[in-house]
């Protein structure tokens, strides 16, 4: 019959479609592998091989031939983020103001949230780019140490002072010897006085130098039911659910934008991960309930030898996993080992042990814990290879809270799965995860530090914005994050609903590509610094959250430098610099410096 | 007949083939590479290697022409389509890059949950939507004409994003009639037998969870059904038109037959061929294009797990997601073609 035929011709027809796309696709991988065979007979052609692939990658980001001129681009990025609410609106608010200050920016949107990181990451954003950074930790070697610290590759030989700070290849990142010395020695003195002292004068450095543009720090607004106590957003580390309370319930539904990745917070790196084994799990230490400082949790204490390369810490006693099995200093080692070590028979294959490597300097012999003995059953040592300033404020992420071993052993490779769950010491077990819908835990009526008051908790997945503030208002859930402008100010101005915020620990930031050879030169940096009107973008997309950034940390972390003065909104005085920096007329076009090339 | 069965059958292997083959290489021809989308920021070299390695994601797409030079025909076919091609074979879908859950499980909950929504938003729109047609076109050109075929043009027009909002405020904030979303309610526990709820409920006696099951599928089906129902209402008042000229009909007036009569026994029937291919259609759209309904009403089915799935690169869920739905598609079309032939008898598929 004729469906039938017309069924094949579409058939047909979307076979040849593929095919053709097939043939022209990149295919990265063998791109990638290709030449490598190839190199013997013909270097040519794996030059025309990768050039060719690197430009069908970029589909959005045109190749640039290095000293040609190219226009002078801001990308801005494709998802909202805390430091960034609406990103696009907030782009087109910097244009126009750096277009009165005689800077003709094209904006240009590169990819959604994973081209834009990947081409980021391989150092193709090629002039102005809008990120930001949500702290780890609350040390301010977080913040300041990974962007503007040695790379490994710039430690050459044992003399820190010789030690030189390369342009960073791949990121075409702000290189300053200075202050990655600084920062290096910040990342080792033991005392909190004499580091907050360097990074004060490394904020001031910065400014001075203009090596990013400070634009933000956003505070997180959630909102409750008037019935919900105690619920104490967290600026590091997950929020604590363990003191709230709902008047005349005793379970606290929470709503939420999106599920968690998985519940072994060892393999994770999303935060609504950690939001849910922030409840189950416990760190050695834990964040001070509001703050960043690291208090003890699950050891009562941890002491430093003098060269603070030894940490011995006593366990509390008398713990149990929520499986019954004790908690002691060998379910420490089992979980730092397992970390560690790569033949370890629990360090999956298949999973990646993201921020142990980020946070400790790499899995093995690269990590800075050297190894965790046991000296007694409630007694660990952390010998570590070197000094580490933020080594307790390490020890409290969530990512490094105790698991029992046994629900390891027994679910190996699952742990974390929704079958699962987590298995640990803190105030709630687990309950149930039903994957994209929600996660149910229970109060632990044996937990060490008392037994929470609200008996159920569950976290609920709700997309949508408008939808999850509906849905507080239906009375189906009691407290959520995230809302929009409108709903917010309908909760601060009702009597059944109020507004709670999270203290900003993030900074959005424009950042200069330094590959581009006028953002090497000071003066147009400082150019654009009296350029952006950081007041107005504020109070224009931020509302009353948000406040204006002078420095890299945010306030709310020691090392914040008060003393600085913030560049002044002034188009004028752009002009000016720019006129001095030898554009009259203006900057609409820009060079790339041949001697940094991006990363292959 | 049979052999037509039979035939269409055997015909939608290829088609699945085809299907398999271009959303493998769609995904992959977007930028943006899964293990630095799972990863994030502080993601090392080595642990992108390492887990493109693990997912296969560092061999060639479709064969690989390095290993051929060298002779090696094994390493030739090893390649990332090769390798999903063989495992689809046993109905291993793989499992999530972020999540390491395999995909049929996931689908074995969600699937049902997406199909429950779409037909229940599908008898929705036929059993209003189709009585709104036959009215129409009884009563051609009056007011209630008028009135019926505006009402279903806003409705095709609907945007399902605003419509779902408005719902939630008025029946779930205002009059507090309705949850505001999700599938059930916090506590309430139904065995799983289809993963149908409402299915479920009843098979095993569960008369509160089916009240809560039905409670929440109201109104993102009523969303849902929205868009189909104008379209089946329109469609079934111009068919009927048609039908209504025909020569049959004036005889079978002029032979004195009650209206009534005339346009359900002689009409309709005949006039719901095109109708049977648009509810055909709208199936597909309706299981294809929930995202936007299960986005506001946190329904957890398969349209927004697919989106989240493309977001962050997942590849095996894109392609679980979409096959099945495919899958669905294809299947809801043979239904169709099969209803054909018993609703017009001169239709022979030989």
């Amino acid at each position: 019959m004729k469906k039938s035929k017309v069924l094949y011709l579409l058939l047909a027809m979307l076979l040849l479609a593929s095919m053709v796309l097939a043939a022209c696709s990149p295919a990265a991988p063998e791109a990638e592998e290709a030449p490598e065979a190839e190199e013997a007979e013909a270097p040519e052609a794996e030059e025309a091989e990768a050039e060719e692939a690197e430009a069908e990658e970029a589909e959005e980001v045109e190749e640039m031939v290095e000293g040609e001129k190219i226009p002078l681009t801001l990308y801005y990025m494709p998802v909202t983020r805390f430091y960034y609410p609406s990103p696009k609106e907030i782009a087109e608010g910097m244009a126009a103001d750096l277009a009165n200050a005689g800077f003709d920016v094209q904006l240009e949107l590169a990819g959604d949230w994973p081209t834009y990181l990947g081409l980021r990451r391989e150092g193709k954003l090629n002039g102005l780019y809008m990120l930001g950074w949500g702290g780890d930790n609350g040390d301010p070697d977080n913040f300041l140490n990974y962007f503007f610290g040695f790379a490994p590759e710039d430690k050459v030989g044992d003399d820190p002072a010789a030690w030189v700070k390369s342009p960073e290849a791949r990121e075409g990142w702000y290189a300053n010897t200075d202050v990655a010395y600084k920062l290096y020695q910040a990342s080792i003195l033991p005392d909190q006085a004499e580091r907050e002292a360097l990074y004060m004068e490394v904020e001031q450095m910065l400014h001075d130098d203009v090596a990013r543009m400070w634009i933000a720090h956003n505070n997180t607004p959630l909102v409750f039911s008037s019935a919900v106590e105690g619920y104490i957003p967290q600026p590091v580390g997950a929020d604590y659910f363990e003191f709230t309370t709902v008047e005349g319930a005793d379970t606290f539904v929470f709503g939420r934008g999106g599920d968690s990745v998985q519940l072994d917070p060892a393999v994770v790196t999303d935060s609504e991960s950690f939001r849910v084994t922030g409840q189950v799990l416990e760190p050695l230490y834990q964040y001070e309930p509001g703050t960043t400082n690291p208090v003890p949790a699950l050891a009562e204490e941890c002491v430093a030898n003098e060269a603070s390369t030894e940490w011995t810490c006593t366990l509390r006693q008398g713990v149990k996993f929520h499986d019954g099995t004790d908690f002691n200093a060998d379910s420490v080692i089992f979980n730092y080992d397992r970390w560690h070590y790569t033949d370890n028979p629990y360090h999956f294959e298949s999973q990646v042990f993201e921020y142990y490597e980020y946070m400790w300097g790499g899995t093995d012999d690269n990590s800075i814990i050297a190894s965790v003995e046991k000296v007694d059953d409630y007694t660990v040592k952390f010998m570590l290879t070197d000094s580490l300033a933020p080594f307790l404020a390490n020890l409290a992420m969530d990512m490094f809270a105790i698991s029992s071993p046994a629900a390891i052993e027994t679910a190996g490779e699952d742990y974390g799965l929704p079958g699962t769950g987590a298995v640990g010491t803190g105030p709630y077990t687990f309950v149930e995860w039903i994957e994209g819908d929600s996660v149910t835990l229970a109060a632990n009526a044996d937990y060490w530090n008392g037994a929470p008051a609200t008996q159920n908790i569950v976290m609920k997945v709700i997309a949508d914005d408008s939808a999850r503030f509906l849905a507080l208002q239906a009375g189906d859930i009691q407290g959520l994050e995230q809302a929009v402008v409108e709903d917010l100010q309908a909760a601060e101005g009702s009597d059944e609903f109020y507004v709670q915020t999270r203290p900003a620990l993030n900074t959005g930031y424009l950042a200069f590509s330094y590959r581009v050879v006028e953002f090497q030169d000071p003066l147009v940096r400082e150019a654009f610094a009296h350029a952006i009107n950081r007041e107005g973008l504020i109070e224009n997309f931020y509302g009353a959250y948000g406040e204006a950034a002078t420095n890299f940390l945010p306030p709310l972390i020691w090392g914040h430098n008060d003393g600085i003065e913030d560049w002044t909104y002034d188009p004028e005085l752009s002009l000016e610099l720019l006129a001095e920096a030898g554009y009259p007329d203006g900057l609409s076009e820009v060079t790339l410096d041949p001697s940094i090339t991006p990363a292959e | 007949m049979s052999r037509y069965i039979i035939r269409r059958i055997f015909s939608v292997i290829p088609t699945l083939i085809g299907v398999t083959f271009v959303i493998f290489m769609f995904q992959r021809l977007i930028p943006g590479d899964p293990a630095v989308a799972m990863l994030g920021e502080h993601a090392t070299e080595e642990s992108v290697e390492r887990l493109r390695e693990q997912f296969g994601l560092n061999r060639p797409l479709f064969l690989d022409r390095e290993a051929l030079a060298e002779g090696d025909i094994n390493g030739f076919f090893d390649s990332q389509y090769v390798r999903y091609m063989k495992r689809l074979l046993v109905l291993d879908m793989g499992e999530s890059i972020h999540r390491r859950i395999p995909v049929l499980e996931t689908l074995k909950i969600r699937f049902p949950a997406t199909i429950e929504l779409a037909f229940f938003a599908m008898f929705i729109a036929i059993i209003i939507g189709i009585p709104i047609g036959i009215i129409s076109a009884a009563n051609r050109n009056t007011p209630i004409d008028s009135i019926s075929m505006v009402g279903s043009l806003v409705g095709v027009s609907m945007p399902i994003f605003w419509l779902g909002l408005m719902e939630i405020m008025l029946f779930a904030v205002m009059l507090q009639w309705l949850p505001a979303g999700g599938r059930i309610s916090v506590g309430v526990e139904i065995e799983s037998i289809t993963n149908l709820y409402l299915v479920d409920s009843i098979l095993t006696a569960n008369w509160v969870g089916f009240k809560d099951a039905s409670q929440h599928i109201i109104l993102p089906a009523i969303a849902l059904a929205t868009i189909p129902m104008g379209i089946i209402a329109r469609m079934t008042r111009s068919s009927m038109l048609d039908v209504l000229q025909e020569d049959y009909i004036r005889t079978a007036k002029a032979k004195g037959l009650g209206h009534s009569l005339v346009l359900f026994r002689h009409a309709l029937k005949n006039a719901s061929l095109p109708v049977v291919t648009i509810v055909g259609l709208q199936m597909g759209t309706l299981l294809a294009g929930a995202v936007l309904t299960e986005t506001i009403f946190s329904w957890p089915g398969i349209g927004r797990w697919v989106y989240d799935g493309i977001l962050g690169r997942d590849y095996p869920i894109v392609q679980g997601g979409t096959l099945v739905i495919a899958f669905v598609f294809i299947g809801v079309n043979f239904f169709v073609d099969i209803m054909y032939a018993f609703l017009d008898p001169r239709i022979r598929y030989n």
